[in-house]
């Protein structure tokens, strides 16, 4: 069994998520395995830690998603189960003279909106060879951010969590000792899938496109947020570190352990933020597919017409910057209210789920 | 096709997707606790109903309630053929 | 030399020591000639700038992803010489570029075989700097309370054909206040007058190479108390620096690969 590693709460009083607690041997292969730790809640109070309306910016192109599953050689049942059950149709793509880091620039300007970021965390899922994405890439993103010299460090290794976890380090960059209040961060978020086609697709489960998104994450003296940072939950299960090299029984049992996993991971960063899951008003989904959010919705008893699955069509799964994108959606189509208590959630391949309970906050 | 009929043709859909012989299914029986199915069992099912009756999954129109019990699966089949029919 | 000069009041605010250091090398594999990979994976008009390696001479990494199971990298390695930690703590495991095997989530991994509890995460992009500049954030990512422990791995994407290497990566076990190798400051960019005074100096190129050298000196005994220790690294577009204070150094807990640390790169 998987554990909960760290829960953070709204109060930001310290260092941020505790570690786990407690620890039993992982087990050999899929059976059992734990990173068993303690859950840690307290209830919001302080004005604490604010995000930003999301930016997002897609790519000039769209393929459909049975068309990169067929060139991926998948085979009529997949295709069928994508497209009839898991509700998946169109994927963002880069164009031909496109380039990830023009997108990454536009939305993070977006963001930033002309105040400065005292920091820059980039979450990333891919870590593949890409030559444009090494090199200098980092100091001209900064450059171009129009934040030369400002600290700037990449968030990954922990697939599609990433940019979640990046706005968690936010938070606690925010709160170190000494902090300012006016302080930011920025956190970026996109990773260019199409690139490399074998990188595009989880089999059985998902195909991943190039919509990148920013958001400023910044401290209670820093001007009018959008959102308030409530609390938040990481949950890990290491057993299923073999990713996409897993056998066809441990990919299964990988599909069970989310679908259970993402109720405690919600339920966990509802307690954190002082609530109960049934108080939360929306989740902002890990955009995978349909299928997945069924279950939950069956499992935790929650409302699946509160559970934001707009964009699974058109846009689909877009590595970590899918709760955020469908954060914006809601919020721009007007569906969200003052008041609105908000469960991002991302799922990372090895496998991790984040979440993070925001409060949507009178608009400006 | 009537209910009873449903009934069977998912009784032997499930027994295919489950590679053994299943009994005379209870309309009360919760899919996931008592027949103990999983996410992957349920995407063949509903594959292999389209297959073996003509169902025609809707995925906007495909919500959790579906997967409660027996009952509410063949509800959806009983919608889904019922729609179909029209058409 | 003390180390309460005022060009020390802006950039020595960080406050981690480091208690444990291990090492750890592998030879080099799986490189290949340019030509033998897809042209539109290498840049080559920037190889030269950016990486400092001339076209002619450069070795990139295979894209074909290796399955590597049941061979531990060099992290695993950096990471089983600094022994389990005495309380769950984070893990940072710092390291840019490609995984050698993209398919596998290879931090999930290591938590996975280690049977590590604490978080994890993995940072990225600070190339050079990743064992010197990372410090800047660990200081405020490494929870007072516990500590952490941060893996910092070298397997670079390309590589001179011309200079032997290995595969590299340092453990570092951290604490927030006093320990045997007291963190002074750290900075991107040239050190500077202040820390270019330290006693010893370990330069290269990688992010390991300064901290591989320094693991041989106290080793070795040579690192008396007191002594200043400039860890530094400097590529073809970055430059980054981290300064300690040998405190005790006879007590830092050493592990790791230290019979190796002959094969010099």
């Amino acid at each position: 069994m998987p554990g909960q590693v760290g829960a953070g709460d709204g109060t930001d009083s310290g260092a941020g998520a505790s570690p786990g607690a407690s620890a039993s041997a992982a087990s050999p292969d899929a059976s059992a395995g734990t990173d068993r730790g303690a859950g840690a809640g307290a209830a919001a109070s302080a004005p604490g830690i604010g995000l930003s309306r999301v930016a997002v910016r897609l790519p000039g192109r769209v393929e459909s998603v049975d068309g990169i599953l067929e060139r991926a050689g998948s085979g009529l049942k997949e295709r069928r189960i994508f497209a009839k059950l898991h509700g998946l149709r169109d994927s963002p793509t880069l164009a031909e003279d496109e380039r990830l880091e023009d997108l990454l620039v536009q939305a993070g300007r977006a963001a930033l909106d002309g105040r400065p970021a005292q920091l820059v965390l980039y979450g990333h899922t891919l870590l593949l060879m890409e030559p444009d994405l090494c090199g200098a890439f980092r100091d001209r993103l900064r450059e171009r951010l129009g934040l030369p010299g400002v600290p700037f460090t990449g968030v990954s290794h922990i697939n599609c969590t990433s940019v979640l976890r990046a706005v968690e380090l936010a938070r606690r960059f925010l709160n170190r000792p000494g902090a300012d209040p006016a302080e930011r961060v920025l956190v970026l978020g996109g990773d260019q899938g199409s690139r490399h086609e074998h990188a595009r697709v989880v089999p059985g489960l998902t195909v991943a496109g190039d919509t990148v998104a920013a958001v400023l994450v910044q401290g209670p003296g820093a001007g009018r947020a959008r959102y308030r940072y409530l609390g938040g939950a990481l949950v890990r299960d290491a057993r299923f570190h073999r990713n996409l090299r897993m056998s066809p029984a441990q990919a299964t049992a990988f599909a069970e352990a989310v679908r259970v996993q993402v109720v405690h991971s919600v339920r966990g960063a509802a307690r954190a933020a002082g609530l109960e899951l049934e108080q939360l008003d929306w989740v902002m989904p890990h955009l995978s597919n349909r299928t997945m959010w069924r279950g939950f919705s069956n499992d935790a008893g929650f409302p699946w017409d509160r559970i934001c699955l707009d964009l699974v069509a058109e846009r689909g799964h877009n590595y970590g910057v899918d709760a955020l994108m469908a954060l914006e959606h809601a919020d721009r189509t007007g569906r969200l209210s003052p008041g609105d208590r908000c469960a991002l959630v991302a799922v990372g391949q090895g496998m991790y789920i984040q979440t993070l309970i925001v409060e949507v906050l009178e608009d400006s | 096709m009537d209910r009873a009929e449903i009934l069977e043709r998912l009784r032997s859909s499930l027994s295919e997707v489950l590679n053994r012989e299943v009994p005379p299914l209870p309309e009360e029986a919760r899919l996931f606790e008592d027949l103990t199915m999983d996410s992957t069992s349920v995407i063949e099912l509903l594959m292999v109903l389209e297959d073996n009756i003509g169902l025609q999954v809707d995925p906007e129109e495909l919500g959790p309630e579906v997967f409660n019990t027996v009952a509410s699966l063949v509800d959806y089949v009983e919608a889904g053929l019922a729609k179909s029919a029209k058409v | 030399m003390n180390g309460g000069g005022p060009e020390y009041a802006a950039t020595g605010r960080a406050g981690l020591s480091v208690e444990a250091l291990s090492a750890a090398t592998l030879p080099f594999e799986n490189y290949l000639p340019l030509n033998a990979v897809r042209p539109d994976l290498a840049v080559l008009d920037r190889l030269e700038l950016e990486h400092g390696i001339p076209p002619e001479h450069v070795l990139v990494l295979s894209p074909e992803n290796e399955d590597a199971a049941g061979r531990p990298g060099v992290g695993a390695l950096a990471l089983a010489g600094l022994g389990a930690p005495p309380a769950a703590q984070p893990l940072f495991l710092v390291r840019s570029g490609p995984l050698r095997d993209s398919m596998v989530a290879a931090l999930a991994q290591l938590v996975h075989e280690s049977g590590w509890t604490g978080e994890d995460v993995g940072l990225t992009y600070l190339e050079e700097l990743s064992g010197t500049a990372v410090f800047d954030m660990l200081e405020w990512a490494v929870p007072p309370e516990t500590g952490a422990t941060a893996v910092i791995c070298d397997e670079p994407l390309f590589v001179d054909a011309r200079v032997p290497g290995r595969f590299k990566a340092v453990g570092l076990r951290l604490r927030h206040g006093e320990g045997p190798l007291r963190v002074l400051g750290c900075g991107e960019g040239a050190p500077g007058v202040g820390p270019g005074r330290a006693e010893h100096r370990f330069s290269g190129r990688g992010p390991c190479d300064g901290w591989l050298k320094l693991h041989e000196a106290l080793a070795a005994g040579s690192i008396r108390d007191g002594d200043w220790v400039l860890v530094h690294a400097r590529g073809p577009l970055r430059e980054g620096w981290l300064l300690v204070e040998a405190v005790d150094p006879a007590s830092v807990l050493l592990g790791g690969d230290t019979g190796r640390l002959d094969a010099k790169t």
